[in-house]
C-alpha cells in the first residue's frame, strides 16, 4: 500500500510578514464587523475589490498579469486567514482559486491579458460550470453541447448548482464538443469560458436551505460565443477539469468553513468554562492542528509542481468531517440558541454553521467520491 | 532515501530479522527478547542521542526508531530507554549498562525520600523485571533506581508486555539528581506513545488493505466492495492525521517550542485515530484477525494498551482545552497558527 506523504514543517518564518499584513487588513476592514460562517459563500463585491487593491488576489500569478509573484504558501496564509476570520470572500473566490489558475495554465496570451488583471483587482468574478441536472458526481456524463458555428460556437444545454452565476461575469463550463462517436465519455469534452451576459443565457435561482440565493440553474439556448471562448485545447476538457478540481480539494476552506463559530464559542466559554466545554474545545482543537498541518504540506507540494492527489483527497475527507463536527458537537453540548437573525455573533454563527454544514461534504466532490479516490490510491480499485 | 528513512528502514530490518516467531510467542508470556535487543544495541540504535551530536536531530532519530519498533510490534522498551537516557544525560548521569526503563511521570506518581533513602510503589513499570535501572521521581527530584533493590510484582499490558509493580522500602538509589519538570516528561512520553500509535495504526491499515485485495468472497476481492473501501478510506484519514500530529509533536520537541501543547494534541489524536483504525482492521479481516496466530493482534493489542499509557486521550483532550481557554489574551486561531 502506498503511504500518504505529509512533509510537515513546524514553522514558516518567511510567512509571518504576509500573515501580519492580512491580519492588519482584516482588522481595519468594515466588512469584518459581521464575520460569517462558511464565509467563502458570502458574496461582497466591495470587500473583494478592497482585497484585490491590497494585493491579496492572484497572489502567485506573474506580475505582468496583475499578480504578486508570491509563493503558494503565502497565498495559503491569506486564504486561511480569510476563512478563520469569517471574511465574505465568495465574489472573488472561484476566480482566484481555480478559474484564474486554469486561464494561466491553459489560456491564450490574449485571454490571460484580458481576464487575469481584472480578476486580481477583485473586479471580475467567475462561476463553475460542471454539474448538470443529470450529471452530479458522474461528471463525465455532461450533455451541454458546444457546436462550431462559423468562427465561433453555439451552446445549448443546462448547468446547475452554479454558485453566484447571477453575480459573476464568466462561467467556465465543461461542454461536449466532439462530433464523432467517441471511444469513452471522457473524450470530446472542452472547457468554454462563457460571458454570463451573452444573449440566450437565462438563470433560474435556487434558494438553499439557509434561505440564501447562492445556487442557480443556468440555461443555454442557442448561445453564440466567439472562437476565443474555448479555454485550452479542444477535446482536452476532461484532463483540464481534473486539473481544475485539484485546486478545490485541499485548501483551508475544506476544514475552516465553521471555524469562526468555534472561535466565538471559545470566547464565550472563557468566562466560566464547564468541564464539558473544556473537553469539547480540546477535542476540536486537537483535530484541527494536525489537519492544518496536512493541508499546508499539500499546499507546499502543489507549490513544487507535484500532484499529491492521495494527500489532497485525505485532507478533504477528514476536513469536511471536522468542519461539520463543529456545529454537530455544539448542537449536542450547549444550550445556546442558534438564530440566523440574532445580533449576538455566537447565536448567528451557530445558525449559519448548522444551516450550511450539509453542503461541506457535497461540494468539490462528495464524501463518497473522495473515499473512492482514496480507495483507488490505496490500490483497492 | 534520506538519512532518517535509512535509519528507520535499517532498524526495521534488524528487528524483523531478529524477532523470530518463537521470540514473538515467548514475549507474550513475558520472556525478554534478548536477541532483538542485542542486535539493536550492537548497531547503536538504542540511544538516539548517541547517533548524533545535534539535540534537535536526536529527536528525529528517536521518532524514526520508535516507528521502526512499533511497525514491527517489537516487544522492547525503546521509548522508555530513549527518554530515560536523555533525562539522565541532562543531569550529567551515564545510563546504567543493560535495559533502562522509566515511570510515566503521571500526576501524583511519586516516591518519598528520607535523606538518601527512597520508599514507595511504582506501578506498571515497563519491563521492570528485565531492567537494570528505572528512572523515577522522588521528593521532586529525578532518581535512578535498581528495580531489583525493590520487590517486583509481575503484571502485563493488553499486549502481554511486562508492566510490573515495584515496592521500594528505604532503598539506596543508583543516582539522585535535581528537580525535574514532571508534566513535560509526562508529555514527552505521550509524544513517544503517539509516534508508536501512529506507526502501529499505519501497519494495521497496510495489513488490512493487503488482506482486502487478496481475500476473495462472492467471486471477487472483498476490497472491491464499496462498504469495505469506504471504511478503509476513513481509516486512511485517521492514519494521516495521527502521523502528522505525532510528527508535529516531535518537531516541537526538537525546537523546544510548544512541546507540551503539541504532545497533548498528538496523544489525543493518535490515540483516538489508532483506536478507530484497529476497529476497521478487525472488521475487514473477519474471524482470522481475531486469532492469536494471525499478526493483526500484535498491533491492535498494543494500540489498545498504549492508548491508556502516558495519559489517555480524554486526559490530554481536557489539557488542550484548558490551555486554549486559559490563554485569555489570545484568539483560538492564533493558538492554532502559532502554538504556545
Amino acid at each position: 500500500m502506498k503511504t500518504p506523504q505529509f512533509d510537515v514543517s513546524s514553522s514558516y518564518p518567511e510567512l509571518e510578514p504576509v500573515r501580519t499584513a492580512i491580519r492588519e487588513f482584516l482588522a481595519a476592514d468594515p466588512a469584518m464587523k459581521t464575520p460569517h460562517a462558511d464565509s467563502w459563500s458570502h458574496f461582497d463585491a466591495a470587500f473583494s475589490r478592497r482585497l484585490g487593491a491590497a494585493g491579496f488576489i492572484g497572489m502567485t500569478w506573474p506580475k505582468r498579469y496583475g499578480g504578486g509573484e508570491r509563493s503558494s504558501l503565502e497565498r495559503y496564509v491569506v486564504v486561511e486567514e480569510l476563512c478563520a476570520a469569517g471574511a465574505p470572500s465568495a465574489a472573488h473566490w472561484i476566480a482566484d482559486r481555480q478559474t484564474g489558475p486554469q486561464i494561466l495554465r491553459f489560456g491564450t496570451e490574449e485571454q490571460r491579458e484580458r481576464l487575469l488583471p481584472a480578476i486580481a483587482r477583485g473586479e471580475c468574478y467567475c462561476a463553475i460550470g460542471m454539474s448538470e441536472p443529470e450529471s452530479g458526481s458522474d461528471l463525465a456524463s455532461v450533455r451541454t453541447r458546444a457546436t462550431r458555428d462559423g468562427d465561433g460556437w453555439v451552446i445549448n444545454g443546462r448547468k446547475i448548482w452554479t454558485s453566484y452565476a447571477h453575480q459573476s461575469h464568466y462561467l467556465l463550463a465543461l461542454c461536449r464538443t466532439g462530433t464523432g462517436p467517441e471511444a469513452t465519455r471522457q473524450q470530446g469534452l472542452s472547457q468554454m469560458l462563457i460571458p454570463l451576459d451573452t444573449p440566450g443565457i437565462s438563470l433560474r435561482p435556487i434558494v438553499n436551505m439557509a434561505g440564501k440565493h447562492d445556487f442557480n440553474e443556468v440555461l443555454f439556448e442557442d448561445v453564440h460565443v466567439s472562437a476565443d471562448s474555448i479555454l485550452g485545447q479542444e477535446g482536452a476538457g476532461w484532463s483540464q477539469v481534473i486539473s481544475e478540481l485539484a485546486f478545490e480539494r485541499s485548501g483551508p476552506e475544506r476544514f475552516l468553513s465553521s471555524f469562526v463559530l468555534l472561535e466565538a464559542f471559545v470566547a464565550s466559554a472563557r468566562r466560566t468554562p464547564s468541564p464539558e466545554q473544556t473537553t469539547l474545545i480540546g477535542s476540536l482543537i486537537a483535530r484541527l492542528v494536525p489537519l492544518r498541518g496536512m493541508s499546508m504540506a499539500v499546499a507546499a507540494q502543489l507549490g513544487r509542481g507535484e500532484s499529491p492527489n492521495f494527500e489532497a483527497a485525505l485532507v478533504k475527507e477528514t476536513g469536511s468531517m471536522f468542519e461539520q463536527d463543529i456545529g454537530e458537537r455544539l448542537l449536542g453540548e450547549i444550550a445556546e440558541q442558534a438564530d440566523p437573525g440574532s445580533t449576538r455573533h455566537l447565536n448567528r454563527l451557530f445558525a449559519e454553521t448548522v444551516l450550511s454544514a450539509p453542503s461541506y461534504s457535497l461540494r468539490g466532490g462528495t464524501r463518497e467520491i473522495l473515499r473512492g479516490i482514496i480507495a483507488r490510491e490505496m490500490g483497492l480499485r | 532515501m534520506n538519512d532518517l528513512a535509512l535509519i528507520e528502514e535499517t532498524a526495521r530490518r534488524t528487528i524483523v530479522d531478529a524477532l523470530t516467531p518463537e521470540l514473538v510467542e515467548a514475549a507474550t508470556r513475558g520472556v525478554w527478547p534478548a536477541a532483538v535487543w542485542k542486535r539493536l544495541e550492537g548497531q547503536g540504535m538504542i540511544q538516539p542521542a548517541a547517533l548524533t551530536g545535534d539535540p534537535g536531530e536526536a529527536f528525529a532519530i528517536e521518532a524514526a526508531l520508535l516507528r521502526a519498533a512499533a511497525s514491527t510490534a517489537a516487544p522492547i522498551p525503546l521509548a522508555e530507554m530513549a527518554i530515560g537516557g536523555s533525562l539522565l544525560a541532562a543531569q550529567g548521569f551515564e545510563p546504567p549498562a543493560g535495559v533502562l526503563t522509566l515511570v510515566a511521570f503521571a500526576p501524583g506518581e511519586e516516591l518519598t525520600r528520607h535523606g538518601e533513602r527512597v520508599s514507595g510503589i511504582l506501578e506498571r513499570v515497563p519491563w521492570a523485571r528485565d531492567a537494570s535501572g528505572v528512572v523515577a521521581i522522588a521528593g521532586g527530584d529525578l532518581v535512578l533506581l535498581d528495580p531489583k533493590s525493590g520487590e517486583i510484582v509481575a503484571g502485563s499490558n493488553l499486549a502481554g508486555e511486562p508492566r510490573d509493580t515495584v515496592h521500594f522500602k528505604a532503598v539506596q538509589p543508583l543516582a539522585v539528581g535535581g528537580p525535574v519538570a514532571r508534566e513535560q516528561i509526562f508529555a514527552r512520553g505521550a509524544a513517544a506513545r503517539a509516534v508508536q500509535l501512529a506507526a502501529a495504526a499505519t501497519r494495521v491499515l497496510e495489513i488490512t488493505v493487503e488482506y482486502a485485495t487478496q481475500r476473495q468472497q462472492f467471486g471477487r476481492p472483498i476490497g472491491n466492495f464499496q462498504a469495505i473501501q469506504h471504511q478503509l478510506a476513513a481509516a486512511a484519514g485517521e492514519v494521516a492525521s495521527a502521523r502528522v500530529a505525532a510528527q508535529q509533536a516531535y518537531q516541537a520537541l526538537a525546537t523546544d517550542e510548544g512541546a507540551l501543547f503539541a504532545s497533548a494534541i498528538a496523544k489525543t489524536r493518535a490515540g483516538d485515530a489508532a483506536g478507530a483504525v484497529a476497529r476497521v482492521g478487525h472488521q475487514v479481516h473477519g474471524a482470522i484477525g481475531y486469532t492469536m496466530e494471525y499478526q493483526l493482534q500484535r498491533f491492535t493489542r498494543r494500540i489498545q494498551a498504549w492508548r491508556g499509557e502516558f495519559g489517555t486521550s480524554g486526559f490530554w483532550t481536557r489539557r488542550v482545552g484548558e490551555m486554549v481557554l486559559a490563554a485569555t489574551n489570545r484568539s483560538a486561531w492564533s493558538i492554532v497558527t502559532s502554538g504556545f
